[in-house]
């Protein structure tokens, strides 16, 4: 453990979810680092949203998630250096709009910055921690291209059996339609979805399902990806908020709705792998395994193998 | 004087509608800590002054208590004070619950019965403190402020598996130099264990201070314990090997031998524990072969320092098939 005068705190980057985070400097090593600053609260005692972060972060050494340095841990306040990253992937993509109108990346950035999502995603899975909360936001960037997930707050492990799984996590926007519908039995799948959504934003440069309730939320997917039954998903009957009445969709073409707001041309492997990824069915989800074997990143893993 | 176990129903309103605690005896409720920069005390033995806590490499060491042989007057009220949450009258009966009135806990379905896995977990306890012979009211009395944790919390079988796993490496790096700890110090790390499996382990939590209103332990004595802890473990609270399922495997074996006995086996538990000791015999009691059924490692300092202990105990220990955390 680091004491805090080693970094020199300089502009503030942002407020997190449940932080203030800074850019700082390492008065030792000259590297730049995140500052992370949480404020203890003498009701809640130790956050638990910090204290998971800390310790499921701290086991997370990969290219692909933002290290956690050290802890600072002083009377009134909690602070988690992490690696220093220049933006995140919503700020990089708001920063491109040209006027108001939203504008997707090139479809070789969106591959690479896809493909490192996964990798950083496969890696958590194999460690048994779902991330809970992906989005743009959530994943951060620096000049070289390379792209890390952070925020682990509301992350959780699960390798064990739990039945107390909430609902009510991951963003509306990125909220996949089981948990939308009260499922508290999911696992690494609900993470998959928000990928689709992140994939499928980087394209357009606009959400692909900004749902402003839940209702509002599944109505959007259901118009987009078709209404599901006990046909297509076998199960979602017994779901908490699951209604036989939805009003009934059936599927559209995601490479024309998508097609519209991109300039380059989209191809079928890569709408194959967004369908793969937004499956309504859970368990019809790839999983990012799965996902990094799919033909669209075929010259990335080709390149691995050799 | 109002009971302080808070029905699991109120149990959403606390923060706003705080529970009154019943006035504590002029001790204080954390005199244990009451100057949490104080210098460690004398050994009892040498004569103390006050009951200032131990500060021992980062870690808030209980001070040194008096089972049964200290008359020196320093520590008279350390025997006879129940720790602060068990100062109530009566405890709340395991009420059965309303579907609707449970979601002021973490698990709206419990998979165990709350008797058992309270007199489990105060079983783990005992064996993760070291403890084989303890006065029976203090165990009665810890043993009914668990079951009034676990119905206000409603922790699911994972976090208290999490916690008992937590107390386990707690014990295990921060040897207690007093092999002899108050019912105290027992109650209040176990219920340290149960804040960070919480916190950790469930997406409902508790704040401290709602731990505070249902266990009545001080605000501030939580927050420096969870700290303390917290950096004793370097907050790696995912890294332990945890044996999960050999909790599982445990605590059906222990649920089934109270079932087969049909009495509160823990609350016999140290008849024959004490026996043990007096005649350096096996006793037959189930209970004596539960312990070699609990996930909990025994804390190893124990080993060394219960000059009466009994060292055939620990030869049988490695005989059997004694599931380890390690």
């Amino acid at each position: 453990m680091s004491s805090g005068s080693q970094f020199k705190q300089l502009e503030k980057l942002g407020n997190g979810t449940y932080a203030t985070v800074y850019k700082g400097l390492n008065k030792t090593t000259g590297e730049f680092v995140a500052l992370k600053e949480v404020k203890l609260d003498s009701e809640e005692g130790t956050p638990s949203t910090a204290i998971r972060e800390i310790s499921l972060m701290k086991e997370l050494k990969h290219e692909n998630i933002v290290r956690l340095y050290d802890v600072i841990h002083t009377e009134n306040k909690l602070t988690l250096v992490f690696e220093y990253m220049d933006k995140d992937l919503k700020k990089y993509m708001d920063s491109r709009t040209v006027g108001n109108a939203p504008v997707g990346l090139e479809l070789h950035l969106v591959k690479y910055f896809q493909w490192q999502l996964l990798e950083g995603l496969a890696f958590c899975h194999e460690n048994k921690i779902l991330h809970r909360d992906l989005k743009p936001q959530n994943l951060l960037i620096n000049k070289k291209g390379q792209l890390k997930i952070g925020d682990f707050g509301l992350a959780r492990a699960f390798g064990i059996p739990v039945n107390t799984f909430s609902s009510e996590v991951v963003t509306l926007w990125y909220r996949a339609p089981d948990v939308l519908m009260g499922s508290r039995t999911y696992s690494t799948s609900i993470d998959i979805w928000s990928c689709g959504c992140i994939l499928a934003e980087m394209i357009t440069g606009k959400p692909l399902f900004p749902g402003t309730n839940e209702e509002e939320q599944l109505k959007l997917i259901f118009e987009t990806m078709g209404t599901p039954n006990e046909q297509s998903w076998p199960g979602i009957s017994s779901l908490p908020k699951y209604n036989p009445g939805f009003p009934q969709h059936l599927p559209k073409n995601l490479k024309s709705i998508l097609q519209a707001h991109c300039a380059s041309d989209l191809d079928d492997t890569l709408i194959a792998l967004l369908h793969g990824l937004l499956q309504l069915n859970p368990d019809m989800r790839l999983s990012a395994k799965q996902a990094l074997h799919h033909p669209w990143f075929a010259e990335y893993y080709q390149q691995q193998q050799q | 004087m109002p009971p302080l176990v808070v029905p699991p129903h109120q149990y959403d309103y606390m923060v706003s509608n705080p529970i009154q605690l019943p006035p504590l005896s002029g001790n204080g409720n954390n005199y244990f800590y009451a100057n949490a920069n104080a210098v460690a005390p004398p050994p009892p033995h040498m004569g103390g002054t006050l009951a200032a806590p131990v500060v021992l490499q980062g870690c808030y060491m209980p001070p040194l208590l008096p089972q049964c042989n200290n008359n020196n007057g320093f520590y008279r009220d350390s025997v006879s004070l129940p720790p602060p949450g068990l100062l109530f009258n009566q405890p709340a009966p395991p009420q059965p619950m309303v579907q609707d009135n449970v979601n002021g806990g973490v698990s709206l379905d419990l998979n165990y019965d709350i008797d058992t896995m309270s007199a489990f977990i105060v079983h783990n306890v005992y064996v993760g403190f070291g403890i084989h012979s303890q006065n029976k009211d203090s165990y009665d009395l810890f043993l009914k402020g668990i079951k009034s944790v676990l119905n206000a919390t409603r922790l699911p079988v994972s976090t208290i598996y999490y916690s008992l796993n937590y107390l386990s490496r707690y014990l295990t790096q921060n040897i207690m130099k007093n092999s002899n700890p108050g019912i105290n110090v027992i109650y209040q790390n176990t219920i340290i264990a149960f804040i960070l499996g919480n916190k950790f382990n469930d997406d409902k939590t508790f704040t401290n201070k709602s731990w505070s209103q249902a266990t009545g332990m001080d605000l501030k004595l939580i927050n420096e314990m969870e700290r303390n802890w917290l950096s004793s473990f370097n907050y790696e609270l995912n890294s332990t090997i945890f044996l999960y399922n050999d909790f599982i495997f445990s605590y059906d074996i222990f649920a089934n031998e109270r079932k087969i006995i049909g009495s509160p086996m823990i609350s016999d538990c140290q008849t024959p524990i004490q026996s043990f000791h007096q005649n350096s015999t096996f006793p037959s009691s189930p209970c004596y072969y539960n312990y070699f059924n609990s996930p909990i490692q025994l804390n190893s300092n124990s080993k060394s320092r219960n000059n009466d202990f009994n060292y055939d105990y620990y030869h049988f220990d490695s005989q059997q098939q004694y599931y380890k955390v390690y």
